[in-house]
């Protein structure tokens, strides 16, 4: 589904990301590891066109992903969540979850682009509602979100990511900040998902919940990609080991 | 007649460095725009009216003037930029905004909108350099100007205090975690860049005398272009934007036509914004995320 | 209260309020654009042009004034692309400063004598054109669109990784902005019969901005923040010398104590800080949201970074 190849990122000369290439294959969940400052959430601004990189290309499904616009490569279903949980302050979480709607609207509707979101597009207010309900958020639908405790607002996000019924969803460190008891809620959430028919591209540090959950998992290094394959796989890979627990 | 432009170019440019350090240097520690810089400017001189009529010595009033520039400095610290946190940076702009026009219709209810004579003060013996007659006055605004301007940028590059606020420009949480006494060099920082306002407006005073309310508005606008261009929080580049823009402002006044000496700056600085947004020295600023 | 609600006074109040909506609008989408005296004198200058010299209506023109209007942001938005925030905010008072200059040496408007005899424009057509632009203003805000454009303002990167077209859309708040100056321009050319480059100063900005900040970041706030300190130095005529004082000492106080302006329940309050930095909560964050131990946790660690 999404195919990286010989990616690239250099900032003044420090190569972020060093000739990085790796598949996402369709409806898994793949996982994108590394020690901190490896590139991860560099590689996702790229994937999602907000970072544009120095050096090779991004496909989703044979469609370019390079050089596009991050609204651009929205439109083409990919949707993300963020390190630092990114929900648009002053807006309800259902408020939220219906901002990703607007380029629809306007190709489809554009009288509802003038309505209160109150009235109009009934088939994204359903769908609100629909998701919410899936993630057990409902009764919160019309709270302030950025009022909400932490680990909620990062379900609304995932929520929001949800919504749009994407082809991808990248995840950016889910799990960071988070107890035992929501790192598993968290699980389930992202197998939710990936039920849905979207496939999964996650970002963390949380080795027991990568390692529980994905299908593959891409291991990153200063930049550079130092083993790939099934969890059980890298986790006896000594380049790995090496990089994690030094020599 | 082309060294006497020059002559008067420099003049203006000191006005404009003197002017934009200070901006540049409240930018640097604060990241905040000090918009009441250019009416202290234009307050400076009235104080020293004022003294003047109340029979103190000349000399002594104008100093008096600088200081009383400095202090407005501080107060205007205290009152407009102490109690704003440091995320405000339009809660800055509009604050020094709202405390310079305070100062501007203070001045305009005792003196009125038209201009008021400032004495000539000082007697200084016009000097000639070939054909060229230079006013004292002049000479000696660009002396002085000129001596302080290098004076600050060895105490920026050379002293404790100059680290400290280099420090803070950097980092203010860590310069206070290592030690440093931040409000009290902010402050300090305040006196200085005002008293520095002061002076200018002085010597702005001397050269035409006269003086308005209304005198420091073009500057306070065009400051802002001069610390763009020379960098933000960039006294070296202040300096030299603020001279080159002087020059270039009296050269196309008396070489162009008319219009442009006024147009310049800006296109200039729009064209900075599009081709070099550090600043001729590249200190960085903001660009698009996307 | 006859001075209230005296024709000059209403004429006034209404010019102001279509100005400070034209400083909102691309202000709501994180476009600070400053080029509000420029986009004022291009429809000032553009529809007494044509009821002066082509014999136009008032009402042709006006529309005219505000179309020109849009159409000046063109330029400015190109400047968006490159640079935002308080720089943006110097670029484009440096254009609109070029603007009113290029008036102020263009012979066939008078240059710095500027025009004067336009035909009148009465109070209550000034009066209805604010109203209906505030109107419209707050449909607009609290429409989906209204929540996008905000949601763009907070955080352009989230809302384009989310579909939305942020250029485009900071373009046509820019243009909306433009059009309303620049019928503010028009309606202040045919009220006051006289138009030079000096009411197209700086200091036209800075008051809009005061009404801004007093009145808080909605449609609603624009005209309260307009209203009041209009009106404010009418009533008390004895301070009239002392008006802008005094708008001075208010704004000054409420840039301190009130940032989201007079209206209380106002989200917006982010809008005055640039440097939008979002922490990475620690998992104590629950904890720090919900007691006032958080409160005082929170103001102790924002103090620290006082200068």
């Amino acid at each position: 589904m999404l195919e990286v190849r010989s990616l690239s990122k250099e900032f003044h000369g420090v190569r972020a990301i060093d000739d990085v290439s790796f598949d996402v294959a369709v409806n898994s969940i793949t996982s994108l590891i590394g020690p901190n400052g490896a590139g991860k959430t560099t590689l996702i601004n790229m994937v999602t066109g907000v970072m544009p990189p120095t050096g090779g290309s991004i496909t989703l499904s044979g469609q370019p992903l390079t050089g596009r616009k991050p609204h651009q490569i929205a439109g083409l279903g990919v949707r993300r969540t963020f390190q630092t949980v990114r929900l648009f302050s002053g807006l309800s979480v259902r408020e939220n979850l219906l901002i990703g709607r607007m380029n629809d609207l306007m190709a489809r509707s554009m009288r509802s682009l003038f309505l209160p979101m109150k009235l109009g597009d009934a088939e994204g207010r359903w769908r609100a509602d629909e998701v919410l309900e899936m993630l057990g958020l409902a009764h919160l639908a019309d709270e302030i979100a950025i009022d909400l405790p932490y680990g909620t607002q990062r379900r609304v996000e995932i929520a929001r990511v949800l919504m749009g019924r994407p082809s991808l969803a990248l995840l950016d460190e889910p799990a960071a900040g988070m107890n035992e008891q929501e790192t598993e809620q968290l699980v389930h959430d992202v197998r939710r998902i990936r039920d849905e028919g979207i496939t999964v591209f996650l970002v963390e540090h949380d080795m027991s919940m990568v390692m529980s959950v994905s299908d593959k998992i891409v291991v990153l290094n200063f930049g550079r990609k130092i083993s790939e394959g099934t969890p059980a796989q890298v986790q006896r890979d000594p380049e790995v080991i090496k990089s994690y627990l030094g020599e | 007649m082309l060294t006497q432009q020059l002559v008067n170019g420099l003049m203006l440019g000191s006005v404009y460095a003197l002017i934009g350090i200070g901006y540049t240097l409240v930018f640097g520690v604060l990241k905040m725009l000090n918009l009441a810089h250019a009416y202290i400017f234009m307050t400076a001189p009235f104080m020293t009216v004022v003294l003047i009529g109340m029979g103190v010595p000349a000399w002594l009033a104008m100093g008096l003037g600088v200081v009383g520039a400095a202090l407005l400095g501080a107060v205007l610290y205290l009152v407009a930029f102490r109690p704003i946190p440091r995320e405000h940076a339009l809660g800055g702009f509009v604050a020094s905004l709202s405390f310079g026009i305070i100062l501007q219709v203070i001045v305009v209810n005792v003196w009125g909108t038209l201009p008021v004579r400032f004495p000539a003060v000082l007697r200084l013996p016009d000097v000639t350099l070939g054909d060229v007659i230079v006013s004292g006055v002049q000479l000696g605004s660009l002396v002085v100007s000129g001596a302080l301007m290098v004076m600050l940028l060895y105490v920026i590059r050379s002293t404790r205090f100059g680290r400290n606020i280099r420090a803070i420009a950097l980092n203010p949480t860590a310069a206070g975690l290592l030690g440093v006494a931040v409000p009290r060099a902010v402050l300090m920082v305040f006196l200085l860049s005002s008293g520095l306002a002061g002076l200018a407006g002085l010597m702005v005073a001397m050269r035409f005398e006269s003086i308005g309310a209304f005198m420091g508005d073009m500057y306070a606008i065009k400051a802002l272009a001069i610390i763009i261009i020379g960098g933000l929080g960039d006294v070296r580049g202040a300096v030299l934007a603020g001279l080159l823009l002087g020059i270039c402002e009296v050269m196309f006044k008396a070489y162009a036509a008319p219009g442009w000496s006024e147009a310049f700056i800006w296109l200039f600085l729009i064209g900075v914004f599009l081709l070099k947004p550090e600043g001729i020295f590249g200190v960085g600023i903001k660009t698009r995320e996307i | 209260m006859d001075v209230l609600l005296s024709e000059p006074v209403q004429a006034l109040v209404a010019i102001n309020v279509l100005l400070t909506l034209s400083l909102l609008f691309p202000f709501v989408t994180g476009v600070w654009s400053l080029g509000m005296p420029g986009f004022m004198a291009v429809g000032a200058y553009g529809s007494s042009w044509l009821t002066l010299s082509m014999g136009w209506g008032v009402g042709p023109a006006l529309v005219c004034a505000a179309l020109a209007g849009a159409a000046v942001t063109l330029p400015f938005a190109l400047l968006t692309l490159r640079i935002r925030d308080i720089y943006l905010a110097i670029a484009t008072l440096a254009a609109a400063e070029l603007i009113v200059l290029f008036f102020s040496h263009f012979k066939p408007t008078g240059a710095v004598m500027g025009l004067t005899g336009m035909p009148f424009l009465e109070t209550r057509w000034l009066v209805l054109m604010a109203v209906g632009a505030v109107l419209l203003s707050a449909l607009l805000y609290n429409s989906r669109l209204g929540k996008a454009l905000i949601a763009l303002g907070t955080d352009p990167m989230v809302a384009s990784c989310h579909g939305l077209n942020v250029p485009m859309l900071q373009f046509a708040s820019l243009a909306v902005g433009g059009a309303l100056a620049g019928l503010a321009g028009g309606c202040f050319a045919h009220y006051y019969s006289f138009i030079s480059p000096g009411n197209f100063s700086f200091h036209r900005t800075t008051d809009i901005l005061m009404f801004l900040v007093v009145g808080g970041l909605t449609p609603l706030g624009s005209v309260i923040g307009a209203a009041v300190l209009t009106l404010v130095p009418q009533v008390i005529t004895s301070l009239e010398k002392w008006a802008p004082a005094l708008y001075g000492a208010i704004v000054l106080l409420m840039a301190i104590y009130m940032p989201s302006g007079l209206l209380p329940k106002n989200r917006l309050t982010r809008w005055l800080r640039p440097g939008r930095a979002r922490v990475s909560p620690p998992p104590v964050a629950d904890a720090m949201r919900s007691a006032k131990g958080g409160k005082a946790l929170r103001a102790a660690t924002k103090g620290a970074h006082n200068a």
